[in-house]
């Protein structure tokens, strides 16, 4: 469904971040976008739906060409859940609300409305829905911002690390909720995670990035102790806890 | 499910209710403002005389009074209050900062420049002493130079963020500067000035809502209509940009483009104002925070609720200035910034309650 092909990215007067990246992700799957800290994660993320314009390469979704796409159109087929969720001085409604904002022509209709209840209860956030974003704990926030994702109606759900500020149970929550969104909605979903066990756990596919290249790309199978070493340079082994891969740290 | 989303369907549609009760709340008490306006005054006309006045079957005083001083000065206020609120209300969203306002990018201090070059150099200056204060001998001339400082501090800052790429906060940082920049320019053409027209330049930047014609109210209502279409038409980009710049994108704006033009539009229509009623600190900072703590941040209420605000302080600021002391009318300018301060710090300390 998301085809990525040879794509490359330089900020300007800088040497160039990402080179000749090329994978697909097929609709229902979770990809686990994995690699050390400035390898280029997030900068590629933030290539396929341009919020960063790539300088080379192309991004198909269901066929079509995100460079050649208007800004709304990319908006109601590619969503994205940034790495900070900063709460505004808007309600959770209003907030989810804005995920219609690239269908929204003078004023919300029914449907837009409708849509966002159906990802307020998906989120189970009905009871949250008039409080001011800005007065909400960090998981509370999390799923907000992956509500009003959902409010887009998306075909590609780009997700920069989403866990990082939570605590293990929300941690545990939000990733259930993503895995289920791919499978139920048969969403593509891209995110950048820095727990590999996690990562095992709620994923499908997996992406390793190294130094701006693909080093890996493929079902959990990539993930091995040697691929942990050269993308991570830390030793790991690879265990099998009650029939489930998990990731040790020599 | 069903009773839990229709619940939450009823306690929202209740919730914009009130928004909306709010929003016509503020029209209403706008226009009893103004009205009120029009109608206090240090010559002691009732309120029948003044009524008849406005519907035009007023005795001849009462017309010169009200259709020729009071009105166009309160009409002034309205516009200039309106203005003033949403560039600082738009200012606030797009520099994401609670502190922006037209004198944070140093459009108000290159106003100030302006003028003060059209008094010392050009010979704008003094001409006369009245009860109102001190006539400008050029007006035309002092506006024109009040606009070009201002438009001349936009233009670099825009020059800056276009060629360098700022980030909004570097922006704020290149306007204190560029304000620092101009006070100074000002202070050395005052330093070398004569007596007289020193005085001229400091009742400028006194800032006067009695001395604009009915032309120049045209101008003034004319920019700031299309800046409030222009904001109004982006007010779900500006929702959208509280969440920051690459969350905005990914919900379909284009935030380069809503930059530039807002940030021109803005300066354009803080230009027109300070130009024509000289400098009026604190309703552009003011009025969209109080604003926001009632209603929050939702740019679909904020901006009209903040634009009615901001006429009424104005009002309210021109009516004590003209009653406090009469005859004497106190500048506009000293007004807004001393019942500004203490309320924007009441609500620093205090807060409010939002709905």
């Amino acid at each position: 469904m998301i085809h990525v092909k040879e794509l490359a990215f330089r900020y300007p007067r800088c040497e160039e971040i990402l080179h000749e990246i090329s994978f697909d992700l097929d609709s229902g799957h979770c990809l686990a976008l994995l690699g050390n800290n400035g390898a280029g994660k997030s900068t590629l993320i933030k290539c396929l739906n341009r919020i960063l314009d790539p300088q080379k390469g192309i991004v198909t979704v269901q066929g079509q060409n995100v460079q050649t796409m208007k800004r709304s159109e990319i908006a109601q087929t590619i969503a994205y859940v940034a790495q900070q969720s900063e709460g505004e001085q808007l309600t959770v409604f209003d907030s989810v609300l804005l995920g219609r904002k690239p269908y929204i022509k003078m004023g919300p209709s029914e449907e837009d409305l409708a849509v966002t209840e159906q990802a307020l209860e998906r989120l189970a956030l009905t009871s949250f829905a008039l409080r001011y974003t800005d007065e909400l704990s960090g998981g509370e926030l999390q799923k907000v911002v992956l509500a009003r994702a959902l409010a887009q109606q998306p075909d590609v759900l780009l997700l920069d690390e989403p866990t990082s500020s939570l605590d293990l149970h929300n941690q545990h929550e939000v990733l259930k909720v993503v895995s289920q969104i791919a499978r139920d909605d048969g969403i593509g979903i891209i995110v950048i995670i820095h727990d590999l066990n996690l990562a095992l756990r709620y994923c499908d596919r997996f992406l390793l990035i190294r130094d701006g290249f693909v080093y890996a790309y493929g079902d959990a199978s990539v993930i091995t102790p040697k691929a942990i070493a050269d993308v991570y340079q830390v030793e790991a082994r690879i265990l099998d806890v009650l029939g489930r891969k998990m990731v040790v740290v020599e | 499910m069903k009773t839990n989303s229709l619940q939450t369907q009823q306690s929202y549609e209740g919730y914009i209710r009130f928004k909306r009760l709010f929003f016509i709340g503020m029209v209403i008490l706008t226009v009893v403002i103004a009205l009120a306006a029009i109608t206090f005054g240090s010559s002691g006309l009732t309120l029948r005389q003044v009524a008849m006045a406005l519907l035009g079957q007023g005795e001849k005083q009462a017309n010169i009074i009200v259709l020729h001083l009071r009105l166009p000065r309160t009409v002034t206020a309205l516009v200039a209050g309106i203005g003033l609120a949403l560039v600082g209300c738009v200012m606030q969203s797009i520099l994401r900062n609670p502190l922006a306002s037209s004198s944070t990018l140093g459009v108000s201090q290159g106003a100030a420049f302006g003028a003060a070059f059209a008094i010392i150099v050009l010979d704008a200056g003094m001409q006369s002493q009245t009860l109102d204060g001190i006539a400008i001998a050029n007006p035309y001339m002092t506006s024109v130079c009040a606009f070009v400082g201002s438009m001349l501090s936009t233009l670099v800052i825009l020059g800056l963020s276009r060629f360098k790429r700022l980030s909004p906060q570097t922006m704020i940082l290149s306007g204190v500067a560029l304000s620092s920049l101009f006070s100074g320019g000002t202070t050395l053409l005052q330093y070398f000035a004569e007596d007289v027209k020193v005085a001229a330049v400091v009742f400028w930047t006194f800032g006067s809502l009695g001395s604009t014609s009915w032309r120049e109210i045209a101008i003034m209502a004319a920019v700031v209509g299309a800046a409030m279409v222009y904001f109004l038409a982006n007010r779900w980009n500006f929702n959208a940009l509280q969440s920051g710049e690459a969350t905005a994108k990914a919900l379909g704006v284009n935030t380069d483009r809503l930059l530039l033009a807002s940030m021109v539009i803005c300066s354009l229509t803080a230009s027109v104002i300070v130009s024509y009623i000289g400098i009026i600190n604190f309703i552009g900072l003011i009025a969209p925070h109080l604003m926001r703590r009632v209603i929050g941040s939702d740019y679909r209420y904020l901006l009209p609720a903040s634009a009615c605000m901001g006429a009424i302080l104005l009002l309210l600021s021109d009516t004590v200035a003209r009653l406090a002391v009469q005859p004497v009318v106190l500048p506009i300018g000293a007004i807004t910034s001393f019942l500004g301060a203490p309320l924007f710090l009441y609500l620093i300390f205090k807060g409010g309650k939002r709905r």
